[in-house]
């Protein structure tokens, strides 16, 4: 119903037929009783009308017919207002006069140039009396209501006038705010619009759990008889020193502004009348426009000054002026994100990498191990060999001889047989002894091939580098390109890394490796600065268990002769020239199989040797 | 086994070893010297003459290669069996490269010995019989040297004389002084002597 009387209001007087206006007059009869004659001069004055335009009316009308009195001339007529016509520029543009309170003046002063002519003087509440020039708010809830204070607020329905209502909503908003709620997203808000009794209406309904309405506005329904006494209680009563609940701003009361298409002697003239003229009893008094001051401060405490940029206005501009900037640091994300990526993968990469690399090495460790177990084991076997078959050579020969002189001298002795027994069990000795050899020695049987010299002996430096507390650089490789040895695979790894580790553990500080092509094989040596080799080595080479450390077995270089030896190779020691300290190992590695000594063509020699003897002494 | 007892020169460092070897050797009718190293077998014992060496591989000072490397740098007449508590292919093909009659790995059986002996016994003579040819040849003068080569080559005298540019009488001076010093009578001995020195061995 208030939507369609609205329309009515907004109808523009100055601008319309005679026709229309008369019509217009019949339809705002009932708001603008005392409609003059057509003759005399229309001002419209917009009034605020938040409590619906019957009270509007009633309220003012009687001072706007006071005020036409002291106009000769001027027809002024009443125009009630809701805040979304306040805001309307073609709702504005129709009016002469303004009254409304401050707030809305500086809202519209935005958009609108009003001059403030006069305000609304405060005055001392009276109790039962229309206590227009106070402005403040109340929040109400049912009496019944649980809720006591504004905080408890949260996450309940409020109901407010709109969103520009100043004791329908923006005061309130503000006590919300001060108690740390967020309107609108921890108190859920309903917006009823003009006139303002619709919260209070919605409160007693039940719809919503608190309501704010303007100052003694509920107190005025109560007394109206509109809604029931003592139903409703004012939250957070800070109490407004009157007779009606609520908190009551310190903002300036309401004003009258005259519009920029008024002409300024009527402004001036009401002025004067206003500030002059004692107005009749029962209508308000008049004073100085205020400063708008408070109004300003009020609006920047909420955020909602019209003058107060706006931070997306604020960034926006700042944004223009330094997008390169901007441009910059959008990227910096965009780059930081690809360089991660890269990072990862490259992180990914390398981790693989490493991976590979460490198998490779736990691999190439594992081969080392075993083959120098393998070694170990070939060495003391054939130690052990050694050491036996020299005695079972005695024990032979000596019974052999036993038996012939038996034989020579009594033909059928009973001791021959026994003489035959040992050399029987001689021979099943010598086997057993032979098989063990043959067991654990299969680098003889293994087929040789050719070996990158560089790369193999770089790769054995790298390994024993990494085991040992050797840093890398203080070995040398110096070798011809290009040069390749014919060996059993693993004879070269093993022979080098022995010949490293001895040098390291002779305390070597520089280790040179060199290689160099000789006529018919490759010459490897390696030269260490340790404490080189004792007397007792250079004279006895290569003869196991002789270890000048006391942790070590004696066999290294021993193995390293015997696998060499098998493949073809050589070994040979010596010190450094006088009065340098250090030890040279040099290794003669075959070059191809045309050097092979077991490949040579040399009648009888590759099949016989053992396999001649195998049958020879085994009876 | 020729009737001149072969003389066998034991090397090996195991004393034991060596007795139990000497004693079986000589029970087996050889003639035995024995020794514990190398060194003083190559600075003691005679190398020219007919012998059979059993040489031990593994010896501190001069091994069994070094020996044996020793008496082919001297042209040593002595056949050598190599006998080793620890034999290996490469090492018998080594040995075999170098000249040895036999690779033996202990222990030995009298069984393998003797034929190795025997057969070391037969090319130490063979070998000491090139060694005495090959003396007396080089004891021969410039002429006698030439006309013995020319001999061989189954030439007359007259030929050798033209060839020479001597008189066929010098050249039968010279031949008579060449099989004089080559102690043989007839001239089928001397062509027989320089056949071992001129035709190759197989």
């Amino acid at each position: 119903m208030w939507e369609t009387t609205s329309l009515t209001w907004i109808l523009d007087v100055k601008q319309m037929s005679q026709v229309l206006r008369l019509l217009l007059l019949l339809f705002t009869l009932v708001l603008v009783p005392d409609a003059r004659a057509m003759a005399r001069q229309d001002r419209v004055v917009g009034i605020l009308a938040p409590r619906g335009p019957e009270i509007a009316s009633a309220e003012w009308q009687p001072w706007l017919d006071w005020l036409e009195n002291q106009l000769p001339g001027q027809h002024l007529t009443l125009a009630p207002l809701t805040l979304a016509q306040l805001r309307d520029p073609t709702v504005l543009h129709r009016l002469d006069f303004l009254l409304a309170n401050p707030l809305q003046f500086v809202l519209l002063n935005k958009d609108a140039q009003l001059r403030w002519i006069a305000a609304v003087k405060p005055s001392q509440p009276v109790p039962g009396e229309k206590t227009l020039q106070q402005i403040g708010t109340a929040i109400w809830v049912r009496k019944s209501s649980d809720l006591h204070t504004i905080a408890s607020l949260k996450g309940k329905r409020m109901a407010g006038v709109a969103e520009y209502a100043l004791g329908g909503y923006l005061l309130a908003y503000k006590q919300l705010r001060d108690a740390g709620l967020r309107p609108g997203h921890d108190v859920e808000l309903v917006f009823t619009g003009f006139p303002v009794d619709q919260t209070l209406a919605l409160l007693a309904q039940g719809r919503v759990d608190a309501a704010v309405a303007p100052l003694c506005v509920m107190e005025d329904m109560q007394a109206q008889g509109l809604l029931p006494a003592d139903a409703f209680r004012a939250l957070d009563d800070v109490s407004s020193g009157g007779q009606c609940a609520g908190a009551v701003s310190a903002l300036p009361g309401w004003s009258l502004a005259a519009l920029p298409s008024t002409p300024s002697d009527l402004a001036e003239k009401i002025s004067r009348l206003l500030l002059s003229e004692p107005v009749g009893a029962g209508l308000p008094s008049w004073t100085l426009p205020v400063s708008s001051s408070r109004v300003d401060n009020f609006l920047r405490s909420i955020d909602m000054h019209p003058y107060q940029p706006s931070l997306w206005r604020l960034a926006a501009d700042w944004s223009l002026l330094h997008w390169r900037w901007l441009l910059v640091l959008a990227c910096l994300p965009i780059v930081l994100l690809i360089n991660q990526i890269w990072l990862a993968r490259t992180a990914h990469k390398q981790n693989l990498r490493l991976k590979q690399a460490y198998r490779k090495l736990r691999k190439y460790e594992q081969a080392l191990a075993h083959g120098e177990r393998i070694n170990l084991m070939g060495e003391m076997a054939s130690g052990i060999a050694h050491e036996v078959n020299q005695p079972l050579s005695a024990i032979l020969h000596y019974s052999e001889a036993g038996a012939y002189q038996l034989k020579q001298s009594s033909p059928g002795h009973t001791l021959i047989p026994v003489f035959e027994r040992i050399n029987q069990e001689v021979g099943r000795c010598a086997q057993a002894v032979k098989n063990l050899r043959a067991w654990a020695s299969p680098a003889a049987v293994q087929a040789r091939e050719r070996i990158k010299l560089a790369a193999s002996v770089e790769e054995i430096v790298d390994v024993v580098t990494l085991q040992s507390d050797m840093h890398r650089d203080a070995v040398k490789i110096n070798m011809e390109a290009g040069l390749a040895v014919w060996l059993v695979p693993g004879v070269l790894d093993q022979v080098v890394r022995n010949c490293l580790m001895n040098a390291i553990q002779a305390g070597a500080q520089r280790i040179t490796l060199r290689a160099r092509k000789n006529e018919d094989d490759v010459l490897l040596s390696i030269e260490d600065d340790g404490k080189g080799f004792g007397q007792d080595q250079l004279d006895f080479p290569f003869v196991p268990f002789r270890s000048e450390r006391p942790d070590g077995l004696g066999l290294g270089l021993a193995i390293c002769e015997r696998l060499l030896r098998a493949s073809g190779g050589r070994i040979s020691l010596a010190n450094r020239p006088a009065g340098e300290p250090g030890a040279v190992v040099t290794l003669v590695l075959p070059v191809g199989e045309p050097d092979d000594p077991t490949a040579r063509p040399d009648p009888g020699a590759t099949n016989s040797p053992l396999g001649a003897q195998t049958g020879g002494h085994d009876d | 086994m020729t009737n001149v007892p072969t003389t066998v020169y034991i090397v090996d460092d195991d004393p034991s070893a060596c007795a139990a070897c000497t004693f079986l050797l000589d029970t087996l009718g050889y003639a035995c010297q024995s020794w514990l190293d190398g060194k003083s077998f190559v600075a003691q014992a005679g190398l020219h003459r007919k012998g059979v060496v059993l040489l031990d591989m593994r010896m501190p000072g001069m091994d069994g290669v070094a020996v044996h490397a020793h008496l082919n740098k001297v042209g040593s007449t002595l056949a050598v069996i190599i006998l080793t508590g620890h034999a290996d292919v490469a090492m018998a093909s080594v040995a075999f490269k170098t000249g040895a009659v036999d690779f033996l790995q202990k222990p030995v059986s009298a069984q393998s010995l003797v034929p190795a002996l025997d057969a070391a016994a037969r090319a130490s003579e063979e070998k000491l019989a090139l060694y005495l040819i090959k003396r007396t040849f080089s004891a021969l003068t410039a002429g006698e040297k030439a006309v013995a080569r020319l001999v061989f080559e189954g030439h007359t005298n007259k030929v050798i004389a033209d060839r020479l540019g001597m008189s066929v009488r010098y050249v039968e001076v010279q031949r008579a002084q060449a099989m004089e010093k080559f102690c043989v009578d007839n001239m089928a001995q001397f062509i027989q002597k320089l056949s071992i020195l001129f035709l190759p061995r197989p």
